[in-house]
């Protein structure tokens, strides 16, 4: 490989304008193309190509012009990479071209990931569908779960409803749901549906536990359910 | 034609004059392997035309009779592409010496008809150049691994040039990247693959899925609008020859 440092000449200052030379009567019908020459820099070429290119190079100033400038620019582009400029950082440019598909497939599907779970844990502007929860009455270690700030829509069996309650109309019951410390999370009338009695609590809750109070039309309360928010 | 040179290759027509081990050339040039069986050395390059053939016969004829017009128009056919090739070769010193003794080798071996094909004068040229480069890395070698210098008050040149040549890297340096920051993503990468990481056509073609045409047509304009974007950018006169090549080069 040829170096190409300093050089002791100016061929930049001349120009040549044909690739004859006229004192020595030489006449270059073609030249290798400026492609070719680059891969003479490189020191690509098949040995017997090469043999052809030089013997043309110590004739034709036009070509020798054309490997001088070629020269400088690959040395120029050669002690760039060797040293990149202060405070730029080709992070992205020094990861090898064949891993860049991979990494840009794992940080578009890590994005995938954290939006769906970032959308999930959001006011649910996306998906307005209630989601039914069953509440009953049975205290124990199993609780109804409904998913966090998602619409939902609790739902009451009839079975629920006292037997001396069971004609009244819906909207003598009110329905209240209090946080765990009995501070007010929401509070509603029910619908009949059915054999079902259901409120639609539009917002969701906020990961927690729940106390859900069903109430008679004398403000007694009838029924507690316990509801747990945001975890299976 | 320079004086030196004259002088030095008057000298060498002398019958008196003896060679060195490394000026010593073949009487042909060089058959190598890779032309392959059957090729014929002597095959004209179909992109010099008949005429230049016949005007480098005629100037072999020239030298062999000891005409110095003869030998003035070898030197001002050859000297500036062995001055070329020798320091790209080599390096800058001792550069007038080194072609110097090439002519010698050269004008000697016509004068005693070794070239017996004289429309091959260029490969001839060129065969002795290259003994001239292998000699003298040989030499380098040589000295290097049996030679010590033994005075230690010798100074030694900081490589790294002085203040201002320093600063004007950097400043190229920093403007390059500029530039390439500048550029398209895929001009980038383009101009990265080759230039940068020196991966040859073939690989870029295949991880890129590009036709050949595809990649030179991608590389020349990357290049172009890298030499215009340059071009805007920088204000150092070595600088603008690196930028106004690569742009002007690829315009026409």
């Amino acid at each position: 490989m040829g170096r190409t440092g300093d050089r002791p000449f100016a061929l930049e200052d001349e120009v040549p304008l044909s690739g004859k030379d006229d004192k020595a009567g030489i006449c270059f019908l073609t030249h290798p193309s400026e492609d070719e020459w680059e891969e003479y820099a490189f020191g690509r070429l098949p040995q017997s190509r090469v043999e052809r290119l030089e013997e043309h190079l110590f004739a034709c100033r036009a070509c020798q012009f054309t490997l001088d400038r070629l020269d400088k620019f690959i040395s120029a582009m050669r002690t760039t990479a060797a040293e990149p400029a202060p405070g730029t950082h080709f992070i992205w440019d020094r990861i090898r071209f064949k891993t860049r598909p991979l990494i840009a497939a794992a940080l578009v599907a890590g994005l995938l990931v954290i939006g769906v779970v970032a959308m999930r844990s959001r006011r649910p502007f996306l998906d307005t569908t209630p989601v039914a929860v069953a509440l009953a009455s049975f205290r124990g270690e199993t609780m109804a779960v409904a998913p966090v700030r998602q619409p939902l829509s609790l739902e009451i069996s009839k079975l629920e409803i006292p037997s001396r309650q069971e004609t009244r109309a819906p909207s003598a019951y009110t329905l209240e749901v209090v946080t765990a410390t009995g501070g007010p999370a929401w509070k509603g009338k029910l619908e009949r549906a059915g054999d079902k009695l259901i409120a639609e609590v539009p917002g969701g809750l906020d990961r927690g536990t729940y106390w859900v109070r069903l109430y008679g039309s004398h403000a007694d309360l009838l029924r507690e359910f316990g509801l747990r928010v945001g975890e299976n | 034609m320079n004086v030196k040179v004259a002088c030095a290759v008057a000298r060498a027509m002398s019958p008196n004059f003896q060679p060195s081990e490394a000026q010593k050339v073949p009487a042909e040039p060089e058959n190598t392997p890779e032309a392959g069986p059957g090729t014929n050395r002597s095959e004209e390059d179909p992109s010099v035309s008949p005429e230049s053939y016949a005007s480098l016969v005629e100037l072999v004829e020239r030298i062999q009779t000891g005409q110095t017009d003869g030998m003035s128009d070898l030197y001002d056919l050859f000297s500036r592409g062995i001055r070329f090739y020798l320091c790209r070769q080599l390096g800058p010193q001792d550069l007038e010496d080194k072609i110097h003794d090439t002519f010698v080798v050269v004008v000697q071996a016509i004068r005693r008809g070794e070239l017996r094909e004289p429309q091959r004068l260029m490969g001839f040229v060129r065969t002795v150049v290259r003994r001239q480069v292998a000699a003298h890395i040989d030499k380098v070698v040589h000295n290097r691994r049996d030679q010590q210098d033994l005075d230690t008050t010798v100074r030694v040149a900081d490589p790294r040039g002085d203040p201002e040549q320093s600063a004007m890297f950097e400043q190229r340096n920093r403007l390059i990247h500029k530039v390439l920051e500048e550029l398209s993503p895929r001009d980038r990468e383009i101009l990265t693959r080759f230039y940068l990481m020196e991966q040859s056509q073939d690989q870029i073609c295949a991880e890129m899925a590009l036709s050949d045409t595809q990649f030179r047509l991608l590389k020349s304009r990357a290049k172009t609008r890298f030499g215009e974007l340059g071009k805007k950018m920088l204000t150092h006169r070595n600088l603008t020859s690196i930028f106004v090549r690569t742009s002007a080069s690829l315009s026409h």
